[in-house]
């Protein structure tokens, strides 16, 4: 439980009082009637007469459009009786038939949050392709994720293209999409049918983006159309850099100026053959320091980032910060932020950092983020001396996963192309001793990341689409650098998104594919252990331990074998519906918060318990919810009795270890909730704790290593 | 059998969920006939999809919400005040300590007191919450940790004054 959000809502806990009316009779009634006596709900039947009634609407909401219905079948004639399926289309002629279309494409579409392009260079790097076309037609799709505004094109001609790992050509887009919703208390939707479009041109940044239809999403201030040669308009944000006399002028604007990256890239090609480990599909650099980079200078953070390059002599891995125990009573280092500030912004960004141990030292990497993307960051390492090892300044998009591994001799983090979203990040690594560039990692394009075990990473495809046994799981072991493929299980057919995975027994690089359905059940779907999915379940079932699960529900916590079969039941612990802290494993116990019973007020004797995984039964409790910051190995940091300290615990006892194990302040290991938890979190890594507060990392040894706090500036 | 099969999928995110998204909504507009109106209608529209929607509970969440922002504008237009009846529609019954709590939430921007609902009253996280609302995790995140601080001003800022 984080401790300052433990009771924090803001003082809101007291609208838990407020009774709820009963109102499924009436939900009931609505659903069967089509509608309350007081909404213009409206219920949408197919049929010509539909038609003729939703084009009488349209022309009421749009102001006298002029609009055209066809309905025809093979013979010409037209049907009465039978549903149509073409499009309603819409004449595009002059500045009035513009306006309509604009609101018409603008509809249900939220309002947005984001970071206006400096200039017409800022929104094409931005971009990974610009397109100019005919926009054929548009209607909201109800599609997994969305819904969606989705729009397709005809005829379109690339006119720039970005950084991006996508080989583009004047076919790869067929349209675009941007989250939209039409609620229909709102009265009729405008896009419940496709609308399709008559001399509608189109000039669109997009960016790659594997969630919505068609995969390419426009940039907020990057959706331009027009009606023929005349005056265009933005149709979601207008930017006042462009020249919207006309699409022409526009695209002269565009081709004139060069993009940073002009790039088209093959995606890495995957060996469709049987699981096996290959070489990496990039070769690393003849010098094996990697590529000798020019010095980085940035300014924009303070102090100054200036690069530096590392001698080469690295200390070595020290097993003794393996494990979990004791920890000293101060840290041993604190590593201070820089601040960061960009040019145009009178106001510093807020600073978030990721951290990993590496050999001899912690990988940090510090990022500013203002809302909106923010290319520039800083990886460095630092030794357990307080040195620093080496220090990049970097201009790029971090993708927010930096994956380090004991054993590995480099650092490798994702960068996004500029704005592209959720596309599938660039994979750079760095040489451990030096920070030299190292050649980025060939993970196959469309592929998202879901880290496994300790130094495997699986990357799995993110999408909607049906997977079968075609289909390839990317295994990246963070040691070697090298990546394999794995085919998924055979008959699995769910689509992509839904693929959740969760390590069973560490250390093996085993794994388990669980399909999400509804909400927060998964169940089991396949299990892949020492390099085959496997279908006996007395292998599957010795390859991993029991785990308690949160229902989330009144089952309250359920024991779990690994093939999600429930062992053991405990109906008397209960979610506690709140943010914080809800459970964690070390060895065979879990350790966890829970409510005996929940009211209207919340949660009813909360209690920070020790469970035997295998079994469930209750080994110790602790009066009351507690936090609780790092759990392995037969210990626990929880909050203290009186909730302003931390103490460590024996998660088999449940007791204090001894006095030494004692700290004050509650910010000590606090960990945040909703949205500053970006910035103030405890992360374990092996024996070494990370405790992030804002602009400080403070790094937390074994008893033993140090008596002192050595304070180490990141740019210094 | 399909047809109960959906209705079960409704009535268990009912039962889950109906009380907190109501709060919720009455939190975010401080009138119960809009947060009725809003939960029941986006509940009757999750019956009528039947089982074309995946996800019930995201689903009722975002519409509820969305036509509660569309009643709210709504009611901005014809009324010149975007919080419409809320003061005095938040009375019937809530007592003093509610209406001024919720007098004092309306002080925040809309985007900024529809945050602070779903996590602070509604319970949502903000990893569950950006799919639900359509926007990156990071951004919300970052408006989430913004609109937490104005929000603390406002309403811990009067109690200790």
């Amino acid at each position: 439980m984080s401790t300052s959000d433990q009771n924090d809502r803001l003082g809101l806990e007291r609208i838990d009082a407020v009774d709820a009316p009963d109102q499924w009779a009436d939900i009931v009634r609505r659903a069967e009637t089509g509608g309350s006596a007081g909404s213009n709900v409206v219920a949408m039947r197919r049929g010509r007469g539909w038609y003729l009634a939703a084009a009488a609407s349209f022309v009421a909401l749009v102001g006298g459009l002029v609009v055209v219905t066809q309905l025809r079948d093979d013979d010409g004639a037209t049907p009465i009786d039978q549903p149509s399926t073409d499009a309603v289309a819409t004449e595009c002629a002059d500045a009035s038939d513009l306006d309509a279309i604009v609101d018409l494409l603008r509809s249900g579409l939220p309002t947005y949050d984001y970071q206006p392009a400096d200039d017409i260079d800022d929104l094409l790097a931005r971009s990974e392709v610009v397109v100019r076309a005919e926009l054929g037609s548009t209607v909201r799709e109800d599609v997994v994720g969305g819904p969606y505004t989705s729009m397709s094109i005809t005829s379109a001609s690339v006119l720039a293209i970005g950084s991006t790992s996508v080989v583009i050509g004047d076919d790869t887009v067929s349209g675009f999409a941007t989250w939209s919703l039409w609620p229909e208390g709102a009265g009729l939707d405008p896009l419940a049918d496709r609308v399709s479009f008559d001399g509608l041109g189109v000039i669109a940044f997009l960016s790659a983006d594997d969630d919505v239809p068609f995969g390419w999403r426009p940039d907020v201030e990057g959706l331009i159309v027009a009606c023929g040669g005349g005056p265009a308009r933005g149709v979601i944000e207008t930017p006042t850099f462009l020249d919207l006399s006309s699409l022409d002028a526009l695209e002269s604007q565009i081709t004139g100026v060069e993009p940073d990256n002009p790039v088209t890239t093959e995606p890495a090609p995957t060996d469709p053959s049987s699981p096996t480990t290959t070489s990496p599909t990039t070769s690393p650099t003849t010098d094996p320091d990697g590529t000798v980079p020019e010095v980085a200078v940035d300014d924009r953070w303070t102090p100054t980032c200036v690069d530096r390059i590392g001698s080469g002599d690295a200390p070595a891995a020290d097993a003794g910060l393996d494990r979990f125990g004791p920890l000293g009573a101060v840290p041993g280092l604190d590593i201070v932020l820089p601040a960061f500030r960009a040019n145009d912004q009178a106001a510093p960004a807020a600073v978030n950092v990721a951290v990993g141990r590496v050999d001899g030292g912690t990988a940090v990497l510090a990022r500013p983020y203002d809302g909106e993307d923010t290319n520039a960051y800083i990886l460095a390492v630092v030794d357990d001396d307080g040195s620093v090892r080496w220090r990049r300044c970097l201009d790029g998009n971090f993708a927010g996963s930096m994956l380090t591994a004991p054993g590995a001799d480099e650092v490798t983090i994702g960068e996004y192309a500029p704005s592209s979203g959720d596309a599938a990040p660039t994979w750079h690594t760095f040489a451990l001793d030096t920070g030299l560039d190292r050649d980025p990692i060939g993970v196959p394009v469309g592929l998202g990341e879901r880290v496994v075990d300790g130094p495997f990473v699986v990357f799995g495809p993110t999408d909607d689409r049906i997977t079968t046994s075609d289909d390839r799981l990317a295994v990246l072991d963070l040691r070697t650098g090298t990546i394999g493929d794995i085919a998924f299980p055979p008959d699995l057919g769910i689509p992509a998104f839904r693929h959740e995975f969760e390590v069973i027994g560490e250390g093996r690089g085993a794994f388990r594919i669980l399909q999400r359905i509804d909400g927060r059940q998964s169940v089991v779907r396949g299990v892949w252990i020492d390099g085959a999915w496997q279908s006996d379940d007395a292998t599957i079932l010795a390859a991993a331990p029991v785990r308690a699960v949160n229902t989330f529900d009144e089952r309250g916590w359920e024991g779990h074998n690994a093939l999600g079969e429930v062992v053991w039941s405990r109906p008397d612990l209960l979610d506690i519906r709140r943010e914080g802290f809800l459970s964690d494993v070390s060895d065979a116990v879990t350790v966890m918060n829970a409510c005996r019973e929940q009211s209207d007020t919340g949660c009813v004797d909360g209690n920070l318990f020790g469970i035997d995984s295998a079994t469930g039964e209750t080994l110790w409790q602790r009066s009351g919810l507690r936090g609780a910051s790092a759990v392995d190995d037969g210990f626990a940091i929880i909050t203290n009795d009186t909730s302003d300290g931390w103490e460590l615990i024996d998660t088999l006892t449940g007791e204090l270890v001894d006095e030494s194990q004692q700290w004050p302040g509650i910010e000590t290991f606090a960990q945040e909730c909703c949205g500053a938890g970006d910035f103030i979190w405890v992360r374990r890594d092996g024996g070494v704790v990370f405790a992030v507060n804002q602009d400080h990392v403070r790094v937390w040894y074994p008893q033993g290593r140090s008596s002192v706090t050595i304070s180490v500036g990141l740019a210094d | 059998m399909q047809v109960d099969l959906a209705v079960e999928r409704v009535r268990r995110v009912y039962e889950a969920d109906h009380a907190r998204l109501w709060r919720s909504l009455f939190a975010l507009s401080g009138s119960r006939p809009l947060a009725d109106d809003a939960v029941a209608e986006a509940f009757a529209q999750a019956f009528r999809r039947g089982d074309r929607i995946d996800d019930v509970a995201a689903w009722v969440w975002k519409s509820a919400f969305a036509i509660a922002r569309g009643e709210l504008k709504q009611r901005g237009r014809t009324s010149g005040d975007p919080l419409g009846d809320r003061r005095s529609a938040a009375g019937g019954g809530d007592d003093e300590d509610i209406q001024h709590l919720l007098q004092r939430l309306s002080a925040l921007s809309h985007d900024d007191r529809e945050l602070i609902v779903l996590c602070h009253v509604g319970g949502w996280k903000p990893r569950e919450l950006a799919p639900v609302l359509g926007i990156p995790a990071g951004t919300l995140r970052v408006r989430l940790h913004r609109a937490t601080a104005r929000a603390r001003e406002i309403l811990e800022g009067e109690d200790q004054s």
